[in-house]
């Protein structure tokens, strides 16, 4: 028999949790860890997607989009050059632009919008 | 028990290689007359010879790991009280006479005595330290990284893995990729430990040091030199823990809900992640 159970994750940064700054500093520099392994060729281009991907999915603060700019940067150009690359790439431009409309009020973005131009400009989401 | 002489003028010149004169040898040179002057001087000469002689025997036996003075640790006792020369103000004609007579008693009862306090503080200071120490304590971390978010390396880390880490991370080096290499032997158990203290670095120090693509680059040299120096394997292996313990690390960051399969067969078996 296989059981599969959801279960609260307790640390996670999300509205839920008053983030604390140097919890914050570690998963910004981690998931920045991880894009840059990307970019030398040591984690594959599904597991990157997928880590973009439950950011997106979290998306519930200006963290979640900041540490989004940061890991496309560092993941380079490399991250939309796979077959299906156009493909990802208009779905990731999709949920981005959608997910960041969603989020409350509270998580003001105002001083953000360069920030967002840029993950907008480097995913060549405009073209 | 052999125990290596002191020389009582060279009372704060075993540590530095410094020469200090005692001030009781002073006071002759107030004489004016030309031939006091020529006696001190062969007097001076014969004394610093004769001093030279004896540093040459006894140094090598202040520095060598069976001296006792090495329970020192570069704390000499520097009072004055205790020299024969501060006590004995008697300035005789045969200055040889009188430091051979203060060596003797030094060796004979200074020297004796303070070793043999020492030895006794040792193994007491031993004793004391051996009934408190508790080996399953955890790792001492200072208050001021903790501040920062710190926490000590997995247990059993090898020192000097975490040394090559620390600098490698930070700024490329060629040569420290084969130096980490180097210290196999390696297995899947060990590849694995290597694979999660790269993520423990940039977890543990985040709030201390910034890392920027140097350590993802460092990490690409060790996973190639383990090609060039072991096997595909051994690179495959790695870079297969690396993923699994960097996704696990970044889910419990960003996932707000983490999957839990229990599987139940014969035995049963339970997975997060």
């Amino acid at each position: 028999m296989v059981l599969t159970i959801a279960q609260d994750n307790p640390g996670a940064i999300s509205p839920r949790n008053r983030l604390e700054t140097k919890r914050w500093n570690v998963a910004l520099d981690f998931s920045c860890f991880i894009a840059d392994m990307f970019s030398f060729g040591l984690i594959e281009t599904p597991i990157m997607h997928g880590c973009l991907g439950i950011l997106l999915h979290e998306m519930a603060s200006v963290q979640h989009v900041r540490v989004i700019q940061a890991m496309v940067k560092r993941a380079g150009p490399t991250l939309w050059q796979s077959a299906d690359s156009h493909e990802r790439r208009q779905e990731f431009t999709m949920k981005f632009v959608e997910r960041i409309k969603s989020l409350p009020d509270n998580a003001s973005l105002t001083g953000r919008e360069e920030s967002i131009r840029k993950v907008i400009k480097v995913c060549d989401i405009t073209g | 028990m052999t125990v290596a002489p002191r020389h009582p003028y060279k009372l704060s010149s075993d540590w530095d290689g410094t020469y200090h004169r005692k001030p009781t040898y002073q006071p002759i040179y107030l004489s004016t007359h030309p031939l006091i002057f020529l006696a001190i001087a062969i007097a001076d000469f014969e004394l610093m010879s004769q001093m030279n002689q004896f540093h040459k025997h006894a140094v090598p036996s202040f520095t060598g790991d069976k001296s006792p003075y090495a329970a020192f640790s570069g704390t000499p006792d520097r009072s004055l009280s205790n020299s024969p020369c501060s006590s004995n103000t008697t300035l005789v004609d045969d200055e040889g006479q009188t430091h051979r007579l203060e060596y003797s008693q030094l060796g004979q009862k200074s020297v004796k005595g303070t070793v043999s306090g020492i030895q006794t503080y040792r193994i007491q200071a031993a004793q004391s330290i051996k009934s408190e120490l508790n080996p399953n304590a955890t790792t001492f971390v200072p208050d001021r990284f903790v501040e920062y978010g710190y926490f000590p390396p997995p247990i059993n880390t090898p020192e000097a893995w975490l040394h090559i880490l620390d600098i490698g991370m930070l700024a490329s080096d060629p040569t420290l990729p084969p130096l980490l290499v180097r210290l196999g032997p390696w297995s899947i158990d060990t590849l694995r430990d290597l694979a999660r203290l790269f993520c423990w670095e940039i977890l543990a120090k985040a709030n201390i040091v910034d890392f920027g693509p140097e350590a993802a680059l460092f990490v690409r040299d060790v996973r190639d030199t383990l090609t060039i120096h072991h096997s595909e394997w051994h690179s495959s292996c790695f870079v297969s823990h690396l993923q699994k313990s960097a996704i696990d690390h970044f889910k419990s960051f960003w996932c707000s809900f983490v999957r839990s399969i229990t599987v139940h067969s014969y035995g049963t078996h339970h997975r997060t992640g």
